[in-house]
């Protein structure tokens, strides 16, 4: 079934990115909502909370006690005193995710992880079940990092790698999906119905889905019949040397279940912590590509 | 075989600019990924470029907090 014109509307505007200053303006605030709002109150977290804000307001009571300055005084001095402690450990609780190494502990363990990839590079020496292997292990890697990333907890990120079948432009494969994912894997669809078939055709630029629903209603169904239980999704399209000109092979998809998970820095985080990874994704599909073309070379 | 890749430019009618940012973030990754393979630079020179590329287009609101 192919796309509503409401919903093509929508996909021109997200492929150029043509948005104003309003929408801007809510998105930002949708990205501040899904990435920094709590979503959940933990009781010795809030009683934490409220017996160091009522230590540090309770002096104008005990004043008021002694009799030093009146109820209605002390009562002011007291909520503001709450509302001013509260505002300080509201940023003190930001300022702790800065203060953190994960960052350059990240960048490190994937400088080490690119030695490690060089160190096994073995071209033309896997078969097609090493290969599979070596593939599905890269996703899973992606989904940890893009975990750690986006701050998401296990099993709400998907990994998947989409791949054009055989030398059709039209229809489109989900052909690896992250280790322990259960989702569908090699049903053949047609290509127009995926947003990633989009990106391929756009200039083959790494995109952004923040919200699926911001599409419309219609466009929450997954090409594959699975439940489409995500929400975000960030499209990484693999280019491939096919003789002298560069081909698009397919993608790489990381979807969330949160909205905005991809939003703001994550999205440049991803693709510059992730580039081994996706670059040995790129390289096992060119070998694969090769041998494949080596095998139809020797059969003729 | 799959399709081939039409180059989008900024001056392109279907540019994104946060795409476009995207891939040359990649591409810079990739050039760094590529030097100290060639032993061009030391890990922690590796790591420290790195960094810097995941910061650069941090927006206010990211660096304040």
């Amino acid at each position: 079934m192919a796309r509503s014109k409401k919903i093509q509307k929508r996909v021109h505007s997200w492929i150029e990115d043509d948005y104003g200053l309003p929408w801007k303006v809510v998105r930002w605030s949708k990205g501040v909502y899904y990435n920094r709002a709590p979503t959940t109150l933990r009781f010795y977290g809030l009683l934490h909370w409220l017996t160091k804000t009522g230590m540090a307001s309770s002096a104008p009571l005990v004043a008021w006690v002694y009799g030093s300055i009146s109820g209605l005084l002390a009562t002011g001095v007291a909520g503001a005193i709450f509302v001013g402690h509260s505002t300080v450990s509201f940023f003190d609780g930001l300022s702790k995710e800065k203060a953190s190494q994960s960052d350059d502990n990240q960048t490190d363990i994937v400088v080490r992880f690119g030695d490690l990839l060089v160190a096994h590079k073995v071209k033309g020496t896997l078969n097609d079940i090493e290969r599979d292997d070596a593939i599905r292990a890269c996703l899973g890697v992606l989904e940890v990092f893009s975990r750690q990333i986006t701050k998401t907890r296990s099993g709400d990120i998907s990994v998947s790698l989409v791949l054009y079948s055989g030398s059709s432009q039209g229809r489109m494969k989900v052909r690896y999906r992250n280790p322990g994912n259960t989702r569908p894997v090699n049903r053949e669809v047609d290509a127009d119905k995926m947003l990633g078939h989009t990106a391929c055709v756009n200039g083959a630029l790494p995109r952004v889905v923040h919200d699926l629903r911001e599409f419309g209603k219609g466009s929450i169904t997954s090409p594959t019949q699975s439940k489409a239980d995500y929400r975000s999704i960030f499209f990484f399209p693999l280019t491939v040397d096919s003789g002298d000109e560069k081909v698009v092979r397919g993608f790489v998809s990381i979807d969330c279940k949160r909205p905005y998970a991809f939003y703001g820095n994550r999205s440049s985080s991803i693709v510059v912590t992730c580039e081994p990874i996706l670059n040995h994704i790129g390289e096992l599909i060119q070998e694969a590509r090769n041998g494949r073309g080596r095998q139809r070379t020797a059969s003729k | 075989m799959g399709v081939a890749v039409k180059e989008q430019h900024p001056s392109s009618e279907r540019f994104s600019k946060h795409s476009y940012r995207l891939k040359q973030l990649n591409e810079e990754a990739a050039k760094v990924r590529q030097m100290h393979e060639r032993g061009e630079i030391t890990s922690q020179e590796a790591s420290k470029r790195l960094s810097e590329l995941k910061k650069r287009h941090r927006t206010f609101f990211d660096r304040f907090f």
